[in-house]
Parts: structure tokens; sequence; C-alpha cells
């Protein structure tokens, strides 16, 4: 579901700066339906891995697919099979409500009327969400929360998050869990960048550890912490 | 599957900045209180220093504004104005504000072409300078009988070519924001040049000589020359050649560069992926 194969990317911050380089060759595969765990310190590079994964960001080189899409095209199709939530929670309008962030992000995918309104009550009852209330008052959880909905809101075959428990308290942080998991039980790829051990024993069997922008460690979740 | 249409994404930014806006009342009070004061403060200017049609090089500058006068003049100018400042920095500020506010990335996920988002979020803006510029005017007639003598077809030639010229500058603005991660040397340059050469305040005319020459290439003059004829003078697309053809000349010039230099910013920020970064 998910072919990373020799992907590269390197950064030049600014004009006549030092490039930096983020993925230094990165390969990796996922099955359709499996969770991987991306672990790794600061800067070692998944954010940016699944930013390439999602079409967000272009490689400088190497190649990768999601669900057969190619990522560096990073078309419509792509977008999707494919959601990427992002790790910060700031994302939404925060004077309007949930709901109507969702509204929103819902016509983006060419839905309206009845068919949007039913995606977005579905999206939200999904993550056990309140959204009649304003973003700006909902807590870092709910806003976490409201960010799976987004990504929810396509039925996509592959989540791509970005450390999704960060930031949230230790029952919100089991809440979205036991929601990634029953994504997983319903098919959905998931890979899963985090910091957590907790997210770790949690989510997936396997863990794939990124050093430097390579692949550090692919193997059982249970021996990650060893190759940190 | 069916893709996204650019009406669909348009309509999108349009319903989300419209609930935006609306749920602040007191904003909606202190827009219309700064629009009343705006409107009170140049009519009692225009009671101070009375017509000055008729006095040296303005007469012929202020001519078409006839019995409207000075105020006419200047309500032309400053709603056309705020019409070209929200058109032309739109686009650079409302890509900013997403930016900042790490929406634009999220945004650019969903299934909807990239260039139809970036392209939409400045249409909200554009729309309530539109209002505003409505609302100016109306109010000048209303409340200050300033004559109006509008003609429809002058006045949408010049509402049509005006938006074509002031968004051009928007999507140069738009490439340049992407570029440079900064709003404030577009909108500082477009709002100085607009006060300066655009003819808001006082006749192009009275500009020395370099600056006049600058006014020639600035969209806003020509518009205003095509408003205020076609609102104050009657003068239908026919009489108006002159503004026209300056504004499709600057839109046949700016907009294919603009369009190319937007189209090149998008890919270089979806390369460096910086078009979620601040």
């Amino acid at each position: 579901m998910i072919v990373a194969d020799g992907l590269r990317k390197t950064f030049v911050p600014r004009l006549f700066a030092r490039p930096v380089v983020a993925l230094a060759g990165v390969s990796v595969g996922v099955l359709a339906g499996e969770v991987v765990m991306l672990l790794g310190a600061n800067g070692s590079g998944k954010t940016t891995l699944l930013k390439c994964l999602a079409g967000l960001v272009v490689p400088s080189g190497g190649r990768a697919t999601v669900a057969g899409h190619d990522c560096a095209a990073g078309g419509a199709p792509l977008r999707r099979d494919a959601a990427y939530v992002p790790a910060d929670p700031r994302s939404f309008a925060w004077r309007l409500s949930g709901r109507e962030n969702l509204l929103f992000f819902g016509r983006l995918h060419g839905w309206g009327g009845r068919a949007l309104r039913d995606r977005v009550d579905a999206a939200l009852a999904a993550v056990a969400l309140d959204g009649t209330r304003r973003v700006a008052e909902y807590s870092s959880g709910m806003r976490q929360r409201l960010s799976l909905a987004r990504a929810l809101l396509g039925r996509p075959r592959v989540l791509l998050l970005d450390e999704p428990t960060t930031g949230v308290d230790p029952r919100g942080a089991d809440e979205i869990r036991a929601l990634l998991r029953a994504r997983r039980d319903e098919g959905v790829t998931l890979m899963w960048a985090t910091h957590s051990f907790e997210d770790v024993a949690a989510g997936g069997d396997r863990a794939v550890v990124l050093r430097e922008g390579r692949v550090a460690y692919d193997g059982a979740a249970a021996g990650a912490r060893g190759a940190l | 599957m069916r893709g996204v249409s650019p009406w669909q994404v348009a309509w999108a930014f349009l319903r989300r900045d419209a609930a935006e806006a609306a749920s602040s009342r007191l904003r909606f009070l202190v827009y219309a209180l700064g629009l009343g004061s705006l409107l009170l403060t140049f009519a009692s200017l225009a009671r101070f220093v009375g017509n000055p049609v008729g006095q040296g090089g303005a007469a012929e500058a202020l001519a078409p504004t006839g019995a409207a006068g000075i105020l006419g003049f200047w309500l032309v100018g400053l709603a056309v104005g705020e019409l070209f400042r929200r058109t032309a920095t739109g686009l650079a500020r409302k890509v900013r504000e997403a930016q900042l506010e790490g929406t634009l990335e999220a945004i650019l996920g969903t299934p909807a072409p990239a260039a139809w988002i970036v392209l939409s979020t400045p249409l909200y803006e554009i729309l309530a300078g539109a209002v505003e510029a409505i609302l100016l005017v109306g109010a000048g007639a209303a409340f200050f009988a300033v004559p109006l003598r509008p003609d429809a077809g002058g006045l949408a030639a010049a509402t049509v070519l005006s938006l074509l010229a002031f968004g051009s500058l928007g999507l140069l603005g738009g490439a340049l924001t992407m570029s440079l991660r900064r709003t404030d040397p577009v909108t500082a340059l477009l709002g100085v040049a607009g006060v300066l050469v655009g003819g808001v305040l006082f006749p192009v005319t009275e500009l020395p000589g370099v600056l006049r020459v600058a006014a020639s290439a600035f969209p806003l003059a020509p518009s205003l020359d095509a408003f205020r004829l076609s609102l104050f003078a009657g003068a239908g697309a026919g009489a108006l050649t002159a503004p026209l053809v300056a504004l499709a000349a600057f839109t046949a010039v700016c907009g294919p560069a603009a369009a190319l230099l937007f189209a090149w910013a998008l890919r270089r920020a979806r390369v460096q992926g910086s078009l979620g970064q601040y």
C-alpha cells in the first residue's frame, strides 16, 4: 500500500544557505491494513517522509507510491486515498465551530448538501466530538480529534499521522489510540509517527526508526527501543 | 471519480470566510463606524476646501465629477482605492495568514487543485471590498447629496477590467509571498503606490514628471478615471476608450507574467515544502 524506494529530500532553507538533508535514501514498504510506527529523534526525517508520502513535499530523488499513486505527482487521487494528519493542531479556523470547519474541508472534497452533512456527522461521531463548539474553546485533545475527523471525512485507505498524541493528556491520548485501533480494524493502513512508546505498544506490530534521514531499524515494534 | 470544480472551491472559501466574518458582531459594528467616520471626515474636508474645479491644473481632471465636486472625486477614489487594496494585496495577505494559522497545508491536503485553492483564498476580501465601495459611494449620494449619473455598461466594463488588472498585481503579490514568506514588502509597496500615484485623493496630473510616468504604468489611475466618468458623467464603455485600453494593456502584460510567476512559486513551494512554513 505504501512503497518508498530510496527516497531523498534535501531542503535549501534560503538562497546560498547550506542544504539540509532530511531524507538520505529511505526505503520502506507497508502492506494494506498494516500499522507501522515511525520513530526517531527530532529532525530525523519523520515529518518530511510523511509529507512526501502525502504529496505535500516533492522528493529530491527516489520514488514513492501510496495506494498506487505517485507521490511526487501529488494529484487529487492520492489526496483522496491518503490523508495526512499534521502535528500542528492550529490548522483550523478558530472562530468557527468544529462542524463548520469540517463542512469547509468537505466542500474542498467536492461534496455538498445532504452527502456533505452526512459525512461530517459520521466523522464527528467516529471521534466522539461535539461539533457545535468553537474550535477556540476546544482542548488540545479535542483539536487533535478534530484533525482526525477531518482526515476521516474522505474515508481514506491510508492515514499518515504526525504525532497525533503529542500535547494531549493521558486520557485524551488513550482515546486517540483507541480511535486509531478502530481504523486499523476497519482495514485502514496507518503510518504513525510518534515519540511515545505507549503509542508503539498500542499501535503497531512493526516499527521503523529513522536516524539522520536513513532507516536505522525496520522490524518488530518490541525491538525499536534499542534502535533509538 | 469526479474532480473538484473551481466553483466548488470558490464557494467553500466564500462560505467559510463569510461565516468567520459573521461570527463577530463587534467587528461589524467597528467596521460600520469606521466607514461612517471616513465619510464624515471627507464630507467635512470637502466643505472646508470648497470645490476647486476651475482652479489651476486640477480643473481638467476634476471636470468629470461635475456637480459631485471634490467630495465625489474623493469618495470614488477611496471606494475604488479600497477595492484595489483588497484585490491587489488580498491573495498575499490571505496566503500569509493561512501559513501563520497552519491551515494552508491542511487545505492543500484535500483533493481540490492547489491553484484553485490559492486563487480562491482572497475572494471574500474582494467581494467585501466591492460591497464597501458601493456602500461608500451610495452613502455619499444618500446623505451628502453627491449626484450620480451612472452608466451601467461603463460601470460594468470598468469593474471587469479593473478587477482583472488589480488581480494581476494580486497574483504577483501572492507569488512573492509564497517565495519570500513575507507579505509586508508587497502590501507596503502597493499601499504607498496606491496613495501616491493612484489618483485616489488628487488627480495624477498634479504629480511631478517622473511620478506622472509611474502613475500611467499603474492600473489604479485609469480605473479611477473610468469609474468617475461612468458614475458622474454617465459615460458608457464607448466613451471610456482611453482608461479601458490602459487597463486591458496592463492586464495583457502583467497578467500572463504574474500567472507564470505564480505557477513557478507554487511549484517551488511544493519542492521546498515551504507552503506550510511561517
